[in-house]
C-alpha cells in the first residue's frame, strides 16, 4: 500500500520529526551543489540549521539565498516512503536569537542531558570569529509540496498552502 | 550617527580582460563587492547596533555596481548610492578619491568606513587620500574599532607597533581584513532589499567638471602592461622518489646557505653625486628605537639610480634621529640633505603637521620625485601628502626608472596577474611607494659630499603605540605554508623543522584565511616580498597573488602531490609528494 501524508497535521509533524533534510543551492555562475544537513523546525516550520561560512553550500547562498529542500527518509521500503520538498529562502541567524535556536538544535538531536552536555559545542562557538566560523542559518519555506493523493501512481505533487499549515 | 561606507564591484579574480586603453572595463564582466568592504559593511553594522543611526552604501562604478549595493543594503545598510558618469571612467585614485570625498559631504558623514584595498587597482591609496580631502581623522590598517565618547578608538597595527588611535568626528576609517567576521543577510533584509531605491548621482548632481574626474582629471596614467604570467619561468623539474626527493633537499638547502658571492670592487656601479647641486628626489624615511629602518634604506637605495640619471640628490626626511647615526647611515647611501621632524614616530605623529612640514621642506629644496616605503606609515601618510599636493602617486611600485626625463613606475595589479608601468601627469610631485625587498640592489659605491642637516620643526604625539615582534623574512632559506597543508599536527612538525635549521616561515593568503597561519607571516601581493636564496613551498599551487610576493627568490622547490601548468612555471623542482610524505623525508635528513 502507498503510504501518503494526507493532512496537514501529519506534514507538520513530519517536518518537525524529521532530523535531516537535503539542500540544493545554486550559486549565480549557475554551479549548482546539494548538501545534506541536521536541522531543527521551529512552531512557525522556520528551519534552521548551522554551517561553516567557507563551505560550498554556503559561499552559493551567499550569492543566491534562494534554496530548494527536501526532506524524506531514505531507509523506508519502496512504498511507504514519502516526504515533503519545495523552495526556500536562507539567511543567517541574528545573533540575539542564537542561544534559542542553539538549544533548541542540540536538545532535538541529543536529548540526553548529560550527553549534551558534554559534546555539544557551546553557542558562543556559532559567534566566534576565529576559524572555522561555524554559524547558525533560518530557513523560510516560501513554496511546499508532498505527494498529490489524486495522483498516486505517477507520484505527482500538490502544494501545500503554507498559511494552513503553519496555522 | 552617519555612517557611509565606501564599497566597491570588482571583475571576479578569473575574469580579467583590460581595455585598450588599460581601463578596467566595467560592463559585460561578471563583479563582486570587494572582499575587503564587507568587514567594512560589517564594522558598520556592529557600530550602529551600538550608537544607533543609519548607514549609507556609496559605490562609485557603472550600472553593474547595482547588485553590490543591494547585497550591502540585504546585509543591513539603511541607504545605497551609486557614484555613476561616464566621465567618471578611468579615475586614478586621486580622481576616485575627489569624487568620493564629494559625494560624502553631499549625502552627509560622521562616520566613514571601508576597506583597506580593492582586489583590482589594489592602491590602498583611496582612503588616505579621501581623509585628506576631507580633513577628516583618518585611521588606516584598523584591526578593532572602539565606539567611545565623542569619538572611536581605533586600534592599527604597523609592522613593528600596535597603535591605539582616538578619533573624533568626522572621522574616516579602513579596516583590516580580519577584524570581524562578515555576516550573511538574513531573510527579512534580502526581502526589504529588493524594494529600496538605489540613488544615482552623476558628475552634475555632485557639481563635478570633467577636467576633474576621469582619465582627464586623473594624475597618473598606465603606458603598458605586461602579463606577470609570461614574465616568471621556472625550469619546472618534476621529481617523486624519495630517495631522489631526499637527495636533492640536502644539496639545495647547502647550496642555498654556502652560497656567498664574493663582490669585488670592480663590480660595483660608482655613483658619483660629491659635486650634485639641488636634492630633487625626497626619500621619507621611518625610525625605530633611533635607527633608520631597513624599508627606508632600501628605497634610498632605489632612489640613487634615479638621481644619477636626473644629475641630481637626494633628500631625506627622518624623525628624531641623532647626528651621528645620520652621518654614519645616511651619507654613504648618497643622502645630501637631510630635514629631521623632531618627532619619536611619525606615524603616531599628527597626520596634518607631518604632510605640512614634508611639503614645506618639498618646496625649499625644489623636489621633484617623493618616495616612501610600502609600510604602514607609506599607505597613510603618501596619500595624504599626495591629495594635499595635488600629486600623483603610484603604490607599491617595484622597479622605477627615469627615461626623457619622467619616473616611470612598476607595480603588480589586477590580483598579481600583470604588471603596470605608470607616470605621473599634471602634478606637482611624482610619488611613489616602492615594495620592500622587492628586488636585490646591485652593489654600488657612492662619492658624496658632507651632508647638510636641517630641524624642520616639531610634531606632536597624538596616540600610543607599544612595540610587537615583527616577523623576520630575510633567511636565506624560507618556507611557505600553502592551503595544502590542512593537518595542524603536520604544520606543528613542519615549524620544528624550520625552528631548528632557522629557517624563515612564510605563508599565502588562503593559509592565513584559513587560520592556519598569522598574518604576519603572509608574502605575497597584499603581502611582504621576500628575496631568499631558497623557496620551499609546500602545498602552495602558484597563485600569482603569492608567487608576486617570492618572484626573486633564487630557487624555488614546491612540495605538492600535483603537477599543474601554473607550479611547473614558478619551481625549479616539483616534489610531486604530499606535505606528510615531505614531512617523513625531513625527520630522516
Amino acid at each position: 500500500m502507498i503510504k501518503m501524508m494526507k493532512d496537514l497535521n501529519e506534514v507538520k509533524k513530519f517536518i518537525v520529526e524529521s532530523k535531516y533534510l537535503c539542500l540544493g543551492v545554486c550559486d549565480t555562475e549557475g554551479n549548482a551543489w546539494t548538501c545534506p544537513l541536521t536541522y531543527v523546525a521551529d512552531g512557525k516550520l522556520n528551519i534552521y540549521f548551522h554551517s561553516a561560512l567557507d563551505s560550498t553550500h554556503i559561499e552559493a547562498i551567499r550569492e543566491n539565498p534562494y534554496v530548494s529542500f527536501s526532506i524524506y527518509d531514505s531507509t523506508s521500503p519502496l512504498g511507504e516512503v514519502d516526504g515533503i520538498q519545495g523552495k526556500a529562502i536562507v539567511g543567517q541567524l541574528d545573533a540575539e536569537d542564537v542561544g534559542f535556536v542553539h538549544d533548541m538544535f542540540f536538545k532535538k538531536h541529543i536529548p540526553d542531558d548529560a550527553i549534551r552536555k558534554m559534546y555539544a559545542p557551546p553557542a558562543a562557538a556559532f559567534l566566534s570569529d576565529a576559524f572555522p566560523q561555524k554559524r547558525f542559518f533560518k530557513m523560510q519555506i516560501l513554496e511546499a509540496y508532498k505527494k498529490d493523493l489524486e495522483l498516486p501512481m505517477v507520484f505527482r505533487r500538490q502544494k501545500i498552502e503554507l498559511d494552513d499549515l503553519i496555522n | 550617527m552617519n555612517i557611509a561606507v565606501l564599497i566597491k564591484s570588482v571583475p571576479r579574480s578569473s575574469d580579467l580582460n583590460l581595455n585598450p586603453d588599460f581601463t578596467i572595463p566595467r560592463s559585460g564582466q561578471r563583479m563582486e563587492v570587494n572582499k575587503s568592504d564587507l568587514y567594512a559593511i560589517e564594522e558598520a553594522l556592529r557600530i550602529r547596533k551600538k550608537t544607533g543611526g543609519i548607514i549609507r552604501v556609496i559605490s562609485m562604478g557603472s550600472k553593474s555596481s547595482i547588485n553590490g549595493l543591494r547585497y550591502a543594503l540585504s546585509m543591513g545598510a539603511d541607504e545605497a548610492f551609486l557614484i555613476s558618469d561616464d566621465a567618471f571612467r578611468g579615475s586614478d585614485s586621486y580622481a576616485t578619491s575627489l569624487v568620493l570625498s564629494t559625494a560624502i559631504r553631499k549625502t552627509g558623514a560622521d562616520l566613514v568606513i571601508c576597506g583597506k584595498r580593492s582586489s583590482d587597482g589594489s592602491t590602498a591609496q583611496v582612503p588616505s587620500e579621501t581623509a585628506a580631502m576631507l580633513g577628516y581623522d583618518l585611521s588606516v590598517n584598523t584591526v578593532r574599532c572602539d565606539v567611545a565618547e565623542n569619538g572611536i578608538i581605533c586600534t592599527e597595527k604597523s609592522e613593528y607597533s600596535e597603535i591605539i588611535r582616538k578619533l573624533g568626528f568626522p572621522a574616516l576609517i579602513a579596516v583590516e581584513n580580519g577584524i570581524n567576521t562578515p555576516r550573511l543577510p538574513d531573510i527579512n533584509c534580502i526581502i526589504k532589499s529588493r524594494e529600496k531605491e538605489i540613488n544615482i548621482l552623476g558628475a552634475a548632481e555632485l557639481g563635478i567638471s570633467p577636467g576633474e574626474c576621469g582619465i582627464n582629471g586623473s594624475l597618473t596614467r598606465v603606458v603598458s602592461t605586461e602579463r606577470i604570467s609570461a614574465v616568471i619561468t621556472r625550469e619546472g623539474k618534476c621529481i617523486g622518489s624519495t630517495d631522489e626527493i631526499r637527495a636533492s633537499l640536502i644539496s639545495e638547502t647547502s647550496s642555498a646557505v654556502n652560497d656567498n658571492e664574493d663582490i669585488t670592487v670592480s663590480d660595483k656601479k660608482l655613483y658619483d653625486l660629491s659635486a650634485l647641486s639641488g636634492n630633487r628626489v625626497m626619500v621619507i624615511c621611518e625610525c625605530r628605537n633611533g635607527r633608520i629602518c631597513e624599508e627606508s634604506l632600501y628605497v634610498i637605495r632605489k632612489a640613487l639610480p634615479i638621481a644619477d640619471k636626473l644629475k641630481t640628490g637626494i633628500t631625506a626626511v627622518i624623525p628624531r634621529c641623532d647626528d651621528h647615526t645620520v652621518k654614519e647611515i645616511l651619507a654613504p647611501l648618497g643622502v645630501g640633505k637631510v630635514y629631521r621632524i623632531d618627532a619619536e614616530d611619525l606615524l603616531t605623529s599628527d597626520i596634518n603637521s607631518v604632510a605640512e612640514l614634508i611639503l614645506k621642506a618639498a618646496e625649499t629644496e625644489d623636489i621633484r620625485t617623493i618616495l616612501l616605503p610600502s609600510t604602514v606609515l607609506g599607505m597613510r601618510l603618501a596619500p595624504y601628502i599626495a591629495a594635499k599636493s595635488h600629486s600623483g602617486l603610484t603604490a607599491d611600485c617595484i622597479e622605477l626608472w627615469v627615461d626623457e626625463d619622467k619616473l616611470y613606475q612598476k607595480r603588480p595589479a589586477f590580483s598579481g596577474k600583470v604588471n603596470a608601468v605608470i607616470i605621473s601627469q599634471n602634478s606637482a610631485y611624482e610619488m611613489a611607494t616602492v615594495k620592500p625587498f622587492a628586488c636585490e640592489t646591485e652593489p654600488y659605491e657612492v662619492r658624496h659630499a658632507e651632508i647638510d642637516i636641517k630641524d624642520q620643526g616639531s610634531c606632536e604625539t597624538v596616540c600610543e603605540s607599544s612595540p610587537s615582534e615583527m616577523v623576520a623574512l630575510d633567511q636565506q632559506i624560507i618556507v611557505g605554508i600553502g592551503a595544502g597543508v590542512t593537518d595542524k599536527d603536520e604544520l606543528e612538525l613542519i615549524k620544528e623543522w624550520c625552528c631548528k635549521n632557522k629557517y624563515g616561515l612564510a605563508a599565502t593568503r588562503r593559509a592565513v584565511d584559513t587560520g592556519m597561519m598569522p598574518v604576519d607571516h603572509q608574502v605575497g601581493l597584499t603581502g611582504r616580498m621576500i628575496s631568499p636564496k631558497l623557496y620551499i613551498a609546500i602545498g602552495i599551487s602558484g597563485a600569482l597573488e603569492h608567487i608576486v610576493g617570492v618572484t626573486n627568490a633564487g630557487r624555488v622547490i614546491s612540495v605538492n602531490p600535483s603537477r599543474s601548468e601554473s607550479l611547473s612555471r614558478i619551481s625549479d623542482v616539483i616534489y610531486n609528494i604530499n606535505s606528510k610524505e615531505f614531512i617523513d623525508i625531513i625527520r630522516k635528513v
